[in-house]
């Protein structure tokens, strides 16, 4: 029972037009049970009311005949004490009769006065002169058959109703007897009729009867039923005997009220459809109200509910449908109320669930590509910075290879400059430019050793000849000076002289010959020395060259660098596009949350959506997530970005120290320049030296061609010979200073040379 | 008020509910079948409540007068109603035919219990509740599994609308009968007249004005009855010379 009964619940919940069935099915109920309680409560009060204007009706007939009796008495009993009665005198009694008879205060229904004589049950004398006479024994009057005993002259007795012949109407009898007259009594009769006519329609159709206790009728508005057995039942008589007494009996509806002075009872019938007439026809109408308002409880009910019903579950198999993702669903109820308004929000929300869709796949595609480039860029970034590691590496290595260079360069030329021409640099270098410069700085030192060495080995020949010549002049003066003394030796010593003068010449001629070699050797130092300045200009050009490369490499770093700045801001633009992504997903997901809030609110039928509303929640959540993610891993390679960015800017300083000590080699090698330069002007003074030498030298060689020819004409001129010795010593003298001269500018060339440590420079020159 | 005002007040209503399906027979001639069976279910119940009206057919049996004049229109129209909902689910033939011999059934032992007394009289009203509760079945149960899984949304919703409608309202006629005087007689004749000609006027003139409020739907109806006639143009609404012989 309990499961039937949470089953049914459970479908009356999930159906509206159930719901709404069963709400018209309690309004309905509701109706009929308030119409049947206002029809019972009318009912009550209209049968009430019929019952109290019924019992009231005939409580009232009742008292009236109640009243009408005792009035009767009493004037009966009033009338009998008349002394004119009692006088026996038939005139005074007539008299009495008529009197009574037409006093204003005969009660009604009193037809006529009679004067009865007990003992001969004879009317003696009457108002009504039919009466007069008649012996109401005879007709069977009751006063006169069953004679009424009396307790006194006040007494009053009062017959049952009888008819006569006499009289044409039934009659009842109000007997008193008469005081002062023994056995004549005064009787007042009284048509019984009289006493109904005063009784109209209680209620619509109603009667009203007066019933004695032997069950006859004392009135009837029939008059031919009076003293007829009455229609009802002896406990029903008996009943309304006893009181006040309302019934119902077959389709007649009775009251009856017992009359107190007389054993009778006033009923009052009335047929029950017309006394509850009013009541049946509010009953009717109730029921009708009833009806016609459940007649438009189910038209408005089911047609309100059907549409509405029928609309929802279009609405709701729609939703189910995009639901289930087809959003190309055709919403249409061709309604313009609410649901018209329903369903143009569910086409917004299939038009906004689809556009939403698409910009979130579009957003995710974007993120994706965002992604992918980023990581390429990172790719890149990570290539670019491997790749400055490597410039980096390679112009470190550069640099230190162009600094160890410059350094073995600068201590070989500073030996050099201080004077060891033995000194080569290790020309075999990783780096062309300096390799080549180190070359040619051999070179140009195997040059300039050469012909330092062979300058010094000149030098020492042009000392030895000059010492000789000087020994040589010595010789000549000593000679000259035995010429005075011995004059015969003089043609013999002339010819020796002569001899020896071209054999002076000879080795002046020699002399003058290496000083020409001295000169050509120094030129060929100076050509040298020239090709050292070109070498050195090409190690300096090199060195340029270094340092434009290094320049270019610190350019590069300093590129490098920028683009990972510029990197790195794309990266935060990136991540701008990824916030935005991120806002759209939010956005999306509270409008996914507002749209279960809706689902929610809708109830049940919402269900389909609210999965709809989670599953773009889901969506937005994911995307959002992957925004997030994008956005850290862009931090990452921010954080890496700037980092390489720092070692490209490292790199860059490195560069310009390598750049530098590059500086400093090029400076060395300005002061190889330098010191090229002194050798070539060093070379120049040797040069002039030589020049001179050999202007010398051959000044002696005329001086000798000179002493020849005079040698010659001594040889030929004995006779100058005096003056020839003379001028030939003082000849030899200059010679010898000549000589000696030589031998000093020899010695000074000798000292100049000596400053260079050349190989071969201690050997002997020939 | 005398019955016969009620009558006439049944006839007024029965002739304007008339008018919504003559409007709709000339401004959409490809719905002549539909417009003319809802014209014919309030048009006769005019002419019947006409003839009601003029005091004719009226029959006593036992205490209670009865009008043959409204079975007649009954046994006419309960059909055309019971029809009309037929031709918006087009079920089977045989659907039609049962569905249209229970509504006969049920109409023909409500006349019988009209014209009987005493206890054969309820014997032809159970007959008749028998009866109804098939044909409720059938208009319940079969017509909407004729209309299809999932039918077009207005066509199902004005089926609905019309369906309910009549199964909840003529539910309530044995038991207006059951308090009529010819019942156990609550209601009493002139208010037994006025609930019959209001719930006549309800299951009839409402029908047809919700089912001319859904001529959309009968476009739709038609649009795909004569999709397959090559002559047929895409809004058979506009277009006067789209047929429907189908």
């Amino acid at each position: 029972m309990c499961y039937m009964g949470s089953g049914v619940l459970t479908r009356v919940r999930g159906s509206y037009g159930t719901k709404l069935a069963l709400a018209l099915v309690v309004v309905v109920a509701l109706s009929v049970g308030v119409g049947a309680l206002v029809y019972q409560q009318t009912t009550d009060q209209l049968q009430g009311d019929v019952r109290d204007d019924l019992t009231g009706s005939a409580d009232a007939r009742a008292d009236h005949l109640d009243a009408w009796l005792s009035n009767v008495r009493g004037q009966t009993q009033l009338a009998s004490g008349q002394p004119a009665l009692a006088s026996g005198d038939d005139a005074q009694i007539q008299a009495a009769l008529d009197g009574l008879a037409s006093s204003s205060e005969l009660p009604d229904g009193v037809v006529a006065v009679h004067y009865y004589d007990a003992p001969s049950t004879t009317i003696e004398a009457s108002s009504n002169e039919d009466f007069a006479g008649v012996n109401p024994a005879e007709q069977g009057a009751p006063f006169a058959t069953d004679p009424p005993s009396f307790d006194g002259p006040s007494d009053v007795a009062v017959t049952k109703p009888f008819t006569v012949p006499v009289a044409d109407f039934p009659v009842l009898s109000v007997i008193s007897p008469i005081e002062g007259a023994d056995g004549k009594a005064l009787v007042y009769m009284v048509n019984v009729n009289a006493l109904t006519d005063s009784f109209g329609e209680a209620v619509d159709g109603s009667s009203t009867v007066v019933v004695d206790q032997d069950g006859t009728y004392v009135a009837h508005p029939d008059q031919s039923r009076v003293l007829t057995d009455h229609d009802g039942s002896d406990a029903m008589l008996e009943q309304s005997l006893a009181g006040s007494t309302f019934m119902q009996d077959g389709d007649t509806v009775m009251a009856a009220s017992p009359v107190e002075g007389a054993p009778w009872t006033v009923m009052v019938h009335a047929p029950q459809s017309e006394a509850f007439a009013l009541g049946d026809f509010v009953a009717s109408s109730l029921v009708g109200l009833v009806l016609v308002t459940v007649v438009s409880l189910a038209l408005v009910g089911v047609t309100v509910g059907s549409t509405t019903v029928t609309s929802l579950q279009h609405l709701s198999r729609r939703a189910d449908e995009m639901a289930e993702g087809n959003l190309d669903t055709e919403i249409d109820t061709g309604r313009t109320d609410e649901f018209g308004a329903l369903a143009g929000s569910f086409r917004e929300m299939r038009d906004s669930l689809s556009a939403s869709l698409s910009e979130a796949e579009t957003a995710e595609a974007e993120a994706q590509q965002a992604r992918t480039d980023a990581e390429e860029q990172r790719q890149e970034a990570e290539q670019a910075r491997e790749n400055a590691e490597e410039a980096r590496r390679e112009a470190q290595e550069t640099a230190r290879v162009l600094e160890d260079a410059a350094t073995d360069y600068e201590t070989a030329l500073t030996a050099v400059a201080d004077g060891d021409l033995t000194r080569r640099v290790d020309a075999d270098r990783s780096h062309d430019a300096m390799a080549r410069v180190g070359r040619a700085v051999n070179q140009m030192l195997d040059d300039i050793e050469t012909s330092v060495a062979a300058a010094s080995q000149f030098a020492d020949h042009v000392s030895d000849a000059a010492v000789r010549v000087e020994a040589g002049a010595g010789d000549a003066m000593d000679a000259g000076s035995d010429v005075s003394v011995a004059v015969d030796e003089i043609s013999d010593g002339a010819t020796e002289q002569t001899d020896r003068l071209h054999e002076v010449a000879g080795e002046v001629d020699d002399l003058s010959a290496s000083a020409e070699e001295v000169a050509k050797t120094v030129a060929s130092l100076a050509e040298t020395a020239g090709q050292a300045a070109d070498a050195v200009e090409d190690g300096r050009e090199a060195t340029d060259e270094a340092v434009a490369t290094m320049d270019d490499v610190a350019d590069d770093a300093e590129a490098a660098a920028d683009a990972m700045d510029a990197l790195d801001s794309e990266m935060e633009d990136i991540g701008e596009i990824v916030d935005v992504i991120a806002d759209i997903a939010e956005q999306t997901n509270m409008l996914a949350l507002n749209a279960s809030i809706e689902a929610a609110r809708t109830g049940a039928e919402g269900d389909g959506f609210a999965v709809v509303a989670d599953e773009v929640k889901g969506l937005a959540e994911e995307s959002r997530d992957a925004a997030e993610d994008i956005e850290e891993r862009l931090l990452g390679l921010q954080d890496q970005v700037s980092d390489v960015a720092d070692e490209m800017r490292d790199t860059s300083e490195n560069v310009a120290d390598g750049r530098t000590t590059v500086g400093d080699a090029a400076t060395a090698l300005d002061d190889v320049v330098e010191f090229v330069a002194e050798t070539d002007s060093a070379a120049g003074e040797i040069r002039d030296a030589t020049d001179r030498q050999a202007e010398a030298a051959s000044r002696v060689a005329g001086a000798v061609d000179e002493v020849a020819g005079i040698s010659e004409e001594t040889a030929a001129q004995a006779t100058d010979v005096a003056e020839s010795a003379d001028e030939q010593t003082e000849t030899l003298s200059t010679v010898g200073d000549a000589a000696a001269d030589l031998a000093e500018r020899a010695a000074t060339l000798d000292d100049l040379l000596a400053d260079f440590d050349a190989r071969g420079g201690d050997e002997e020159v020939n | 008020m005398a019955l016969t005002t009620w009558f006439w007040v049944g006839t007024a209503g029965m002739l304007a509910g008339t008018l919504l399906p003559l409007r709709d027979l000339l401004r959409y001639p490809s719905h002549r079948r539909y417009d003319l069976v809802l014209a014919g279910i309030t048009g006769f119940a005019a002419v019947a409540y006409a003839t009601m009206g003029l005091g004719l057919t009226a029959t006593t049996v036992g205490d209670n007068t009865v009008y043959l004049a409204r079975y007649v229109d009954w046994l006419v129209t309960t059909p055309l109603i019971v029809g009309y909902l037929a031709m918006l689910a087009k079920p089977s033939r045989r659907t039609y035919v049962w569905l249209l011999a229970a509504d006969v059934f049920v109409i023909a032992a409500g006349i019988a219990a009209a014209l009987s007394v005493g206890g054969q009289r309820w014997l032809f009203f159970a007959a008749g509740g028998v009866g109804y509760v098939v044909l409720a079945y059938g208009l319940l149960r079969t017509l909407p599994q004729a209309l299809g899984a999932d039918p077009d949304p207005r066509v199902h919703s004005l089926f609905v609308t019309l369906r309910n409608i009549t199964v909840v309202l003529w539910t309530l006629y044995p038991v207006v009968w059951l308090l009529s005087p010819a019942g156990i007689g609550i209601l009493q004749v002139e208010m037994y007249t006025i609930v019959v000609v209001y719930l006549d006027f309800i299951s009839k003139v409402a029908f047809v004005a919700f089912a001319a409020l859904g001529a959309d739907a009968v476009d739709r109806l038609v649009t795909t009855t004569t999709a397959d006639s090559p002559a047929s143009t895409p809004s058979p609404v506009e277009s006067p010379t789209a047929t429907d012989d189908d």
